[in-house]
């Protein structure tokens, strides 16, 4: 003879059990991947942070002064070499 | 050869190496009278050796024009008035040795083929004048319309970031080396300015009463351009401290 108390015992232990799979009440066969912090939809998109970091446009005016100087430097020294040559040899 | 100069020419560069022996034949062939300046040096006085030394003289300042024109034509600093003006003098130097070239290697007399090897020299000064000042003002201009820009935007914006957002961030230490990066930028600044319209401007007649005339010029590019390098390395050492 089945007890009063075996389906709500049962119904405990089925919620206890999906709980400890990391379930919660109410959810199972619904439970999507878990969303991992760099996919969250609570973070700003990258056009966003791009504009919220003081420092973003650093590197690309670092990148103008690589290239200006990509132009001069060796130039500079091509000039000592030819002005360092006697009177005659210039 | 004057020992001094030999010396200086032995010390050089490799393309300095290249031109000993038009820099020794061009004192070889220096005019009937001028002193010996050592008496090991044997002085080829002939045609043939003064035409063999314009040969060389004139081949190597063609090909270090061949060299410096693709240079400045890709130069993406030059105003568009300084390039059509450095492009003409570099030019015309190049079909200048050429015509040269071929009209010593077709003198017939000792005397003018030795005027004509000394005007190499004298009348274009290509080494010592036209190939530098273009190299000089496409440094100060590059300098002046790009690194030096970019360098005030950049020290603005860190500027901004350490009175803003990432004040928490602040140190003494980022402190001085902004104050440094402020230093830089400024004798950046007062080292280049004028330079590029200076180093244009001077003349192989200037530089043969003068051969010190383009010194404080290269000098100053070479302040400008430390100057740049150092205030470069004050913006990333902030930007990491910052990170």
């Amino acid at each position: 003879m089945r007890s009063r108390w075996a389906l709500p015992a049962a119904g405990l232990v089925l919620v206890l059990g999906l709980t400890a799979c990391g379930a919660r009440p109410g959810t199972a066969g619904r439970e999507g991947p878990v969303p991992s912090p760099a996919s969250s939809a609570a973070l700003p998109s990258p056009a966003a942070s791009a504009s919220a970091d003081p420092l973003a446009d650093i590197d690309r005016q670092l990148a103008i002064v690589d290239g200006s100087a990509a132009q001069s430097t060796g130039d500079l020294t091509a000039g000592d070499t030819s002005a360092s040559v006697g009177d005659d040899g210039q | 050869m004057k020992p001094s100069l030999a010396a200086s020419i032995l010390a050089t560069t490799v393309t300095a190496a290249l031109l000993v022996g038009s820099c020794s034949a061009a004192l070889a062939a220096e005019p009937a009278g001028s002193a010996p300046s050592a008496p090991a040096t044997t002085a080829p006085r002939t045609l043939s050796s003064v035409q063999a030394l314009g040969a060389g003289a004139t081949a190597a300042r063609i090909s270090a024009l061949d060299k410096a024109i693709p240079r400045v034509t890709a130069n993406a600093y030059l105003s568009a008035t300084d390039k059509d003006r450095v492009l003409g003098t570099l030019n015309g130097d190049r079909a200048a040795m050429v015509t040269l070239a071929a009209k010593i290697a077709a003198d017939t007399d000792l005397t003018v083929a030795k005027a004509d090897y000394h005007s190499i020299f004298t009348g274009y000064r290509v080494f010592a004048v036209a190939i530098p000042q273009s190299l000089y003002a496409a440094a100060a201009s590059g300098l002046q319309d790009a690194a030096i820009p970019a360098l005030l935007s950049a020290q603005a914006t860190l500027v901004a970031a350490i009175s803003g957002p990432l004040a928490s961030k602040d140190t003494p230490a980022i402190d001085a080396t902004m104050a440094d990066l402020a230093s830089q930028i400024r004798s950046a600044q007062q080292s280049v300015s004028g330079v590029s319209v200076f180093a244009l401007s001077v003349t192989p007649e200037q530089f043969n009463s003068n051969h010190e005339i383009l010194a404080a010029t290269r000098a100053s590019v070479k302040t400008a351009a430390a100057a740049a390098k150092k205030a470069r390395a004050d913006v990333a050492s902030v930007k990491a401290a910052l990170t």
